[in-house]
């Protein structure tokens, strides 16, 4: 709200016009004055407030098939227009005329490789990752395009997911939702991090996505190859539930690095169970917390218990575990709760929008007084 | 001074139209954060009626005892002493349900632990909603639209322990080591 306070800016600058500039003011030039800073003020405030309660999630997913389309070639039929000299006018210049020639060509379409994942993002590949695809489901179909042609005739390969756990491939893609918790003064808000205090603390960051694969386990766990089951429960239950594991670990902390994490990630994003576990030093389990903005307690509080009820993490079992908890569950929280949240723009935003309505105002004022439209000519007509 | 007046009801109008769209804009931003606050209050009642059926239902507990589950409610949510084994919890069931198995005891805290974080993070929206309406009475420039509109009054669920601690600055019931 405090940004609309740079109204005052142009309205000052009427006044002032008003008083010392009244004859060479024309009546539509006020108005010139008063909306031109109002719409750069409405579109800063948009456009700030949009960066700040933008966020990113992850979405998990599998590849279900890949494919390989040959490159062709087609003939394009086609009729183009030019203009050409067509005799002399009156005066000794040159008319032009409109003429219609043939301009049909033929359109090479290179070859291309894409793998598509189980919620319909493709993603383009390179031909030998298309193969070792093929190899790992143990399949390779031909596909005939039937394309009208122009020389080459290009078909296609395809290949499918073969259903085997183990030959699941994880993907994960980002997605832009509105958090406005983030940029708020809201109690749900967490408190800021220093530059380099996270990594001092031994947070993690989100892991970035690298191709179409991001690690969801973090920490000494990650070497873990039974890790892969947790990546196939991101990828399974991403689809329908849009839901996000997330495995932190730590050796040696104790468990306020967790509450440390959950304030440096905000609370982690609407679709995120992030399971803390910390470890001794021999990698047995000292403590669990499970944090996310998910309503379902329940499921959190029993991954907490199962988790303590281990010696070691068995990520396996876990994996198991996780996939009961998200069957037919609302895990991704509704943001549009939220939606009673103000965004103030921050304290640099609304210095600039002052700064830019201080010099827009005098720009136009300078304008209005210069140029040829006056009280009592408001159309300039005079003035020719 | 024709055009000067045209210019000066352009002027007018121009400020008139923002501020009347300003004025219904922040009006009505404070009665929706109103109704969603009377929505939220209810919306806890709604925790304690699903705190109460887990109770029932995984403890089989009788209607009857439903007042008798109300008084420890606050000090259950707070989760105080209610959830660990020998809590209030357990000694309202024992008391209620005399055939009750203690083999069930964990399923039971489990979905009161759940309950009571629920109730914590709607008791915690609720006042976050007043924190927001708070902000729009006294903020400039919507205080001069809503500084006159009355303090929203919550009903926050405490037990009496809480509030005494809050009251005298002292609490000594906590136990660090376990029992005394």
């Amino acid at each position: 709200m405090i940004i609309w306070t740079a109204m005052f800016i142009p309205l000052l600058a009427i006044i002032i016009l008003a008083i010392f500039f009244n004859k060479k003011m024309a009546w539509w030039e006020y108005l010139l004055v008063l909306a031109v800073p109002a719409l750069i003020i409405l579109g800063i405030k948009s456009g700030v407030e949009s960066a700040q309660v933008r966020c990113t999630e992850y979405w998990g997913a599998y590849l279900t098939k890949g494919a390989y389309y040959e490159d062709w070639d087609e003939w394009i039929t086609e009729t183009c227009y030019r203009e050409v000299p067509c005799g002399t006018d009156a005066h000794g210049n040159t008319k032009w005329c409109s003429e219609s020639y043939d301009c049909s060509h033929s359109e090479y379409h290179p070859a291309y490789w894409e793998v598509t994942n189980s919620i319909g993002e493709t993603f383009h590949v390179d031909s030998a990752y298309f193969e070792k695809l093929c190899k790992l489901w143990g399949k390779r179909d031909f596909l005939k395009m039937n394309r009208d042609y122009y020389t080459k005739d290009g078909n296609a390969y395809t290949t499918a997911f073969d259903s085997v756990l183990d030959h699941t491939i994880p993907t994960t893609t980002k997605h832009v939702y509105e958090n406005r918790v983030q940029a708020s003064h809201s109690i749900f808000n967490f408190r800021e991090f220093k530059k380099g205090e996270a990594s001092k603390l031994g947070l993690y960051d989100h892991p970035g996505i690298d191709g179409f694969s991001q690690g969801s386990i973090l920490g000494p766990l990650s070497t873990d190859p039974n890790g892969r089951y947790i990546e196939y429960v991101n990828a399974y239950a991403g689809g329908p539930s849009k839901v996000k594991v997330f495995i932190l670990s730590w050796v040696g902390k104790p468990e306020d690095i967790s509450f440390q994490q959950e304030a440096y990630w905000k609370g982690g994003n609407k679709n995120e169970v992030v399971v803390c576990i910390g470890l001794n030093a021999d990698k047995t389990i000292e403590w669990c917390r499970v944090f996310g903005w998910s309503k379902n307690e329940q499921m959190k509080i029993e991954v907490r218990n199962f988790v303590m009820a281990q010696i070691n993490v068995p990520l396996d079992v876990l994996a198991q575990l996780l996939t009961q908890q998200f069957e037919h569950k609302i895990i991704r929280r509704d943001f549009r709760e939220f939606s009673y949240l103000t965004v103030d723009p921050p304290t640099t935003a609304v210095v600039w929008t002052f700064i830019l309505t201080i010099l827009l105002c005098a720009g136009l004022g300078w304008f209005s007084v210069e140029n040829e439209f006056d009280r009592d000519d408001p159309s300039g007509k005079n003035n020719y | 001074m024709k055009y000067f007046l045209i210019g000066l009801l352009v002027v007018v109008g121009f400020l008139g139209v923002m501020g009347v769209s300003m004025y219904f804009s922040i009006s009505n931003q404070e009665v929706s954060l109103r109704n969603e606050v009377k929505a939220q209050q209810e919306n806890l009642k709604v925790v304690f009626d699903a705190t109460w059926k887990i109770i029932q239902q995984q403890a089989n507990v009788a209607d009857e005892y439903k007042d008798a589950f109300a008084k420890i409610y606050p000090a259950l949510m707070e989760g105080r002493y209610g959830n660990k084994r020998g809590g209030a919890l357990l000694s309202f069931i024992k008391e209620s349900n005399p055939e009750f198995s203690t083999k069930l005891y964990e399923k039971v805290s489990e979905s009161i632990e759940a309950q009571r974080i629920n109730f914590a993070n709607e008791q915690k929206k609720l006042i976050d909603l007043k924190r927001e309406h708070d902000n729009l009475r006294q903020t400039f420039p919507s205080s001069l639209v809503c500084s006159s509109r009355p303090e929203i009054v919550l009903e926050i669920v405490t037990s009496t322990k809480t509030d005494k601690a809050f009251e005298t600055g002292k609490d000594d019931d906590v136990k660090l080591f376990g029992k005394k």
